[in-house]
């Protein structure tokens, strides 16, 4: 049997550390032509993505803010700091990162669970990776798992750029536009043809300084056969002041290829989450996402997929805690354009303490995925009546083949099993956080042991203390 | 006419992304709307008078939204109400078996008529509203309604009707709407209503297409135990666009709703179906359930479905289901081994998916018409 990998009780506290700022390099507020400059020249872009950043804020510039979700009016523009770099350069050592930058991942346990149990693992301090490092018998097996700046400039260059925001383009949405005028850091992903990595690659987000924006951009490409678990953390401390995130991954799976991106998102409550996530699935492929959502001031995350090859399959796993202070409106999207394609969506939100969650979903058939399947299913949870819970699935479908369910259910604790635990002696807090653990079990279920475990310490720190 | 006089109306209860074109329907106006003619068969027990808009009808909000309610504004509307007393000064405590009957046309290009059924407190009414007409008798040689009535005279016109209902405690009101092929190139229905303590509006809803129809439905289910259901049964073929918005908010305690909507879709027919259980704080016990059977017989036909749960209360249960597809194999078979072909087994269970909405219709000549339609 596999060692089990020890992971601390998760208290707030640790996500909450705060370094002393200490970087180098900052760019002034607000965002002007002027700075993405600056931005490009600092970070030593190649021309054309010089090019594709002052693009990208001409269209940020002309486009609206959405109005159909979670208001975002705390967040003023003119207040972000786009581009913040801290004060070392990246490397493939613990030993050479800062000592106050290494203890807080220490804290949080990236370099232990990298030990235990992970291929490579980049950590991302602010708007820079600081460490990143890939196993020699992965590397080996000419998996590339390097930052994306450097991966710009190398072998993998031209990969890159007939890569890079295809999927999601800058005219998508605002914030979009905006990942694409002021990204910086992220990783480059590439695990070729028939190679399976047997242990998963981890990202680490760490967003320290106060009123800073994070803008990693995360590029994988899975080549045909082949086969990954990629996982993504992100944390932050908690200030006053607004932070955002507006991070973009695309994904890119290739024939019978089959790719996992598991997230566990504890951003502080002071953050914008504007993420977006997006893969596109070849002939046979196989996107799994297992999402969880527990921190963030406001959060608009939807990954989607497109499956465009034929039998292509998709299946997202998500949870949503929101609670105090917290508007977390999440979801998933899926096209179908392959024939014979399926999917299946599958998400549980949980609104405590005045939070609110939203399940936000589409689902749209073609004309052309003539046997697709796809199937919703998502349930909400009610833990008091300050809390808010909305659910809004869309649904178009084009082929008369198309074979589509839909279930939702919203809801409270049954008392009956609040009853049931406390008659064996369970104190009723206690009984709640455990029917609440197991609400969330899709999730857990899916997540490498010491994630899970992670995952169920925050859903019992997020339930203590103001039931009752 | 070219004066642009558009509408946008059936806007979702909550906005979501643009790109899926499903927050609200725009609806091209070009002329301005005159009184429709309406023809109203009263049974014993039941009155009418025109009468201008007063607080009460102000109160209500429909599923179209203001856009309709502007329209409407412009107009009086026929009061449908039941009588307290017999001649001889007996009291009715249940207004009559017999239903009150809406025949409604259109004369001009833009024709509009406005209604307000009003159930005094324990009392029951039933009102059948039929637009359009039926064939004379079924075509059998063709059994194909298209060809029956597509020839027909073309128009290129808008039937609009507004229904408010407002149903005092313990009544009850039983709304039919049937939308028959011929009520005009758009035809729009739309529907609002507040229920009190322990009454029930109960809506069944038949469209049988030709055209693009609009319906919009909000019911508040304003007090305790006060319960909305809806039965609504569709058949689109050809260009048909169907667009339907159907909301309700519970805000009494322990209020009940049923939302089922079944539908076949042919050709090149599209439909959106909008639906909102809207759970409003303070609606302790309420449950909601929503749900939604499409068949899909045609190539090229667009289905569309949004169905919102939206909920601030705790002690609340919402429940919504779809199912979208073919007819699935084992009805099939199970018709095959009969010696139905595949084809027919569509057609049969088409049909029969109307029928059992419209079943419940208490009036024998609006039941005949639809069999006409399916035939």
């Amino acid at each position: 049997m596999e060692e089990k990998t020890y992971v601390e009780d998760v208290d707030r506290s640790i996500y909450d550390i705060k370094n002393e700022e200490t970087d180098v390099y900052k760019v002034s507020a607000g965002l002007t032509p002027e700075i993405v400059e600056k931005i490009s020249e600092e970070k030593n872009d190649p021309a054309w993505m010089r090019e594709f950043r002052l693009e990208s804020l001409k269209t940020y510039n002309n486009m609206r803010i959405p109005d159909w979700g979670p208001p975002i009016d705390g967040l003023d523009m003119d207040n972000i700091v786009t581009y913040v770099r801290p004060n070392t350069k990246m490397s493939a050592k613990w030993s050479d990162v800062p000592e106050d930058i290494k203890n807080t991942f220490e804290k949080l346990g990236i370099p232990q669970a990298e030990r235990a149990s992970l291929a490579g693992v980049g950590a991302q301090f602010d708007s820079e990776l600081v460490y990143h490092n890939v196993r020699k018998e992965v590397a080996d097996q000419g998996v590339i798992y390097t930052d994306l700046e450097s991966a710009m400039h190398g072998e993998y260059a031209d990969m890159i750029q007939s890569h890079f925001m295809k999927l999601v383009k800058p005219n998508d949405h605002k914030f979009a536009a905006l990942h694409g005028a002021v990204w910086s850091g992220g990783s480059f992903v590439y695990v070729p043809p028939g190679v399976t990595v047997e242990i998963p690659l981890q990202s680490y987000f760490r967003l320290n300084s106060p009123g800073a924006g994070q803008f990693e951009h995360t590029l994988i490409i899975v080549d045909e056969g082949a086969n990954l678990h990629f996982i993504e953390g992100c944390s932050a401390p908690k200030y006053n002041v607004a932070n955002l995130h507006a991070g973009c991954v695309e994904l890119f799976v290739g024939k019978g290829a089959k790719l996992r991106y598991s997230t566990i998102e504890n951003w502080s409550k002071n953050m914008y989450n504007l993420n977006t996530k997006r893969a596109i699935v070849e002939e046979d492929g196989v996107m799994e996402w297992v999402s969880g959502s527990f921190g963030s001031h406001v959060s608009y995350l939807y990954p989607m997929t497109i499956l465009k090859g034929a039998r292509s399959r998709m299946e997202f796993t998500g949870i949503t805690f929101a609670g105090k202070g917290q508007n977390l409106d999440t979801g998933a999207k899926v096209v179908h354009s392959g024939a014979e394609t399926s999917s299946y969506i599958n998400t549980k939100s949980i609104s405590k303490d005045g939070g609110i969650s939203t399940f936000r979903s589409s689902v749209n058939i073609a004309k052309s995925a003539a046997h697709a399947k796809a199937a919703v299913s998502c349930q909400s949870l009610m833990l008091d009546e300050k809390s808010r819970s909305d659910t809004i699935p869309a649904m178009d479908i084009r082929s008369a083949t198309a074979d589509v369910g839909h279930e939702a259910k919203i809801g409270k604790i049954s008392d009956d099993a609040v009853f049931y635990l406390m008659s064996r002696g369970v104190a009723e807090d206690d009984a709640r956080a455990m029917i609440v653990s197991g609400f969330a079990d899709n999730v857990s279920k899916e997540l490498p042991l010491e994630y899970a475990v992670e995952m169920n310490n925050l859903i019992r720190l997020e339930m203590k203390g103001s039931i009752g | 006419m070219d004066q642009n006089l558009d509408i946008t109306i059936n806007r979702l209860s909550a906005k979501t992304w643009y790109w899926l074109k499903m927050n609200e329907a725009r609806v091209p106006v070009r002329d301005v709307f005159r009184s429709a003619e309406s023809v109203i068969s009263l049974p014993k027990g039941m009155g009418e008078r025109h009468i201008k808009d007063s607080a009460i009808w102000k109160k209500i909000e429909t599923g179209m939204g203001r856009d309709m309610e502007q329209i409407a504004s412009e107009f009086g509307a026929n009061l449908i109400f039941s009588w307290h007393y017999e001649e001889d000064g007996s009291e009715i405590t249940r207004a009559t078996d017999a239903p009150a009957v809406i025949r409604l046309s259109r004369k001009g290009n833009a024709d509009f008529a406005k209604y307000y059924i009003y159930a005094d407190a324990n009392t029951a009414l039933d009102v059948v509203i039929v637009a359009g007409r039926a064939p004379e008798k079924a075509d059998h040689e063709t059994g194909d309604r298209d060809t029956v009535l597509r020839g027909e005279e073309k128009i290129s016109r808008i039937l609009a009707h507004q229904v408010k209902i407002y149903a005092e405690e313990g009544s009850k009101v039983r709304l039919y709407e049937i939308q028959l092929p011929g009520s005009g190139d758009t035809f729009l229905c739309d529907i609002g209503g507040i229920c009190e303590e322990n009454a029930a509006i109960e809506l069944t809803r038949v469209e049988l297409g030709e055209g693009s129809i609009y319906t919009g439905v909000n019911i508040d289910l304003a007090g305790t135990e006060s319960r909305f259901t809806s039965k609504v049964g569709y058949l689109a073929a050809a260009d048909d666009k169907l667009d339907m918005n159907y909301a309700v908010r519970h805000h009494g305690k322990r209020t009940r709703s049923n939302m089922a909507v079944s539908g076949i879709l042919r050709d090149n027919a599209s439909k959106i179906f909008r639906g909102t259980i809207d759970f409003i704080a303070g609606c302790e016990g309420a449950k909601g359930d929503e749900s939604e059977e499409v068949l899909l017989l045609g190539d090229s036909v667009v289905n569309r479905t949004i169905p919102l749960i939206l909920c601030e209360e705790e002690d609340v249960e919402g429940n919504h289901g779809a199912s979208i597809g073919e007819l699935d194999e084992k009805t099939l078979f199970y018709l095959a081994a009969r010696g139905i072909s595949a084809e027919d087994a569509k057609r049969l269970v088409a049909r029969a998916r109307i029928e059992s909405v419209a079943a419940g219709i208490p009036d024998e000549t609006v039941r005949e018409e639809i069999e006409r339609c399916l035939a």
